[in-house]
């Protein structure tokens, strides 16, 4: 996966989205030039909002915290060449969220390559759903859904982004993005409740 | 009042969807209303999807903080590798691919070698080469002179050369600290015909770069008479794309101790 290395960013053309006036561009504009205290504006700003994306997506505190700070070591390296016009939000949520899904992915891996070599030790090698800190039924609700229905639903609900700037992290469409949380919301739904809801596929149309 | 036109289950999940956005519609309200009142199955539906959404909304409120995040993180940054610098994925894995071709090379001729000890588990500094014959062409690096390996024997074939990091993950030191010399595997020194021993070999070199994660391969042309010469500087040429390096291998040998040192600045 090259996703978390995807720290150039480009204007999404699916969306067809016009210039997103950003906060942040005088501050950025002096991080750039190698202005400390604007990067810890930056920092300050959007530590807690990487860090719930982070933590929406692997469910676990001190993983999430390793990821955000991770994320923003990232920023401070990427940052001269990150483009004048682009959202920087957007451009951190979505480093954010292929970090935290990658940190998934590797456990997975891992858990997967323990399980064939019969070696499992249930204490060391449990995998991110076990190991949630608080017994939080949506937390565990969450973890049980695949993790591309968990970013949906962690910038959603957790970071309550709109649907334009989903799709721009997502790299899809607006109606794409659209269906993509209807199915990721259905599944939710399916977890949390244990139940099939009965949703009825009325976006699944539109994905074209 | 004016009776509305009964709608579809679908509509109305429709309408539901859209509810929970609160973008709905007075008469829209009233459709969906008169619907759930006598469809029990989306009237279930709907109160599912109510508790979730409410439940995700619930919990956004109550996300824990992140307390302690800047702590650290200066250490952090200070200990990290800038991108440029950060070979891609692709090209890390093809280093690492590359390297163990060139340890896979070494294999067949273990048996040669099998007093020498396992260089991962050495620490470099204390690394005392054993003085048997084919062992004696090991040599410690990072200021540790082995015993001498003898002139002769340098300069009689083409040698393999690795260079490994102690045995840390991730953590590199700032030099590479061990290297191992070796007969080509082809080419053993005692096993070599006269006529043969006299041609140009090439060396590789499999080399674990300061400041990396990741092993990078290296090759250079070192032909038996420059090491005869025993002092010997040689550029290396990188097999590393997207990384610049200028390695130097320089074989020295004084009172008897032969030094093998390999620069490299990035």
């Amino acid at each position: 996966m090259q996703r978390a290395n995807a720290i150039s960013w480009s204007e999404n053309r699916k969306t067809g989205s016009v210039f997103m006036p950003d906060d942040d561009a005088p501050v950025i504009e002096r991080a750039q030039q190698g202005d400390s205290a604007a990067f810890d504006l930056l920092f300050e700003k959007y530590q807690e909002y990487v860090y719930h994306i982070a933590y929406g997506i692997v469910g676990r505190t001190d993983e999430a915290r390793d990821i955000a700070q991770d994320v923003f070591v990232q920023i401070y390296h990427a940052l001269p060449r990150f483009r004048r016009g682009a959202r920087f939000s957007t451009w951190l949520y979505r480093i954010a969220a292929n970090r935290a899904t990658d940190a998934v992915r590797s456990a997975e891996r891992r858990q997967k390559l323990v399980s064939v070599m019969q070696k499992q030790n249930e204490d060391a090698e449990r995998p991110f759903t076990s190991q949630i800190e608080e017994e939080d039924a949506v937390q565990q609700a969450l973890m049980r859904c695949p993790i591309h229905h968990r970013r949906l639903l962690v910038l959603r609900y957790y970071r309550e982004l709109d649907m334009e700037e989903i799709a721009a992290i997502e790299g899809c469409s607006l109606v794409a993005a659209r269906v993509r949380l209807h199915r990721a919301k259905k599944e939710f739904t399916k977890q949390y409740t244990g139940s099939q809801t009965g949703i009825a596929e009325t976006l699944e149309g539109e994905a074209g | 009042m004016k009776q509305e036109p009964a709608v579809s289950c679908r509509r109305v999940m429709r309408l539901a969807e859209k509810a929970l956005e609160a973008q709905l519609a007075p008469q829209e309200i009233r459709q969906m209303q008169q619907h759930l009142h006598c469809c029990p199955a989306c009237s279930s539906a709907w109160e599912t999807m109510q508790k979730a959404e409410t439940a995700l909304r619930t919990a956004a409120r109550r996300l824990p903080a992140s307390a302690g995040l800047a702590e650290g993180f200066a250490a952090r940054l200070a200990a990290s590798v800038p991108p440029h610098r950060r070979a891609v994925r692709w090209q890390r894995a093809a280093a690492l691919a590359l390297t163990a071709a060139g340890l896979l090379l070494l294999l067949p001729h273990a048996a040669l070698y099998r007093k020498t000890p396992a260089p991962a588990k050495q620490s470099a500094l204390a690394y005392k080469p054993p003085t048997s014959a084919p062992a004696r062409m090991q040599m410690a690096y990072a200021g540790q002179i082995s015993k001498p390996a003898p002139a002769s024997r340098l300069s009689a074939a083409a040698h393999s050369i690795i260079i490994r990091p102690p045995n840390t993950h991730r953590k590199m030191p700032t030099k590479p600290v061990q290297a191992l010399l070796r007969p080509s595997p082809a080419r053993a020194a005692a096993h070599a015909p006269a006529a043969k021993r006299a041609a140009p070999h090439a060396v590789r070199i499999a080399a674990a770069l300061p400041n990396t994660a990741e092993a990078s391969f290296m090759q250079a042309a070192l032909p038996p008479a420059e090491l005869a010469s025993l002092e010997k500087t040689v550029s290396l040429h990188v097999v590393d794309p997207g990384r610049r390096l200028n390695a130097q291998l320089q074989i020295s040998s004084a009172k008897g101790d032969t030094t093998v040192t390999l620069n490299t600045t990035p």
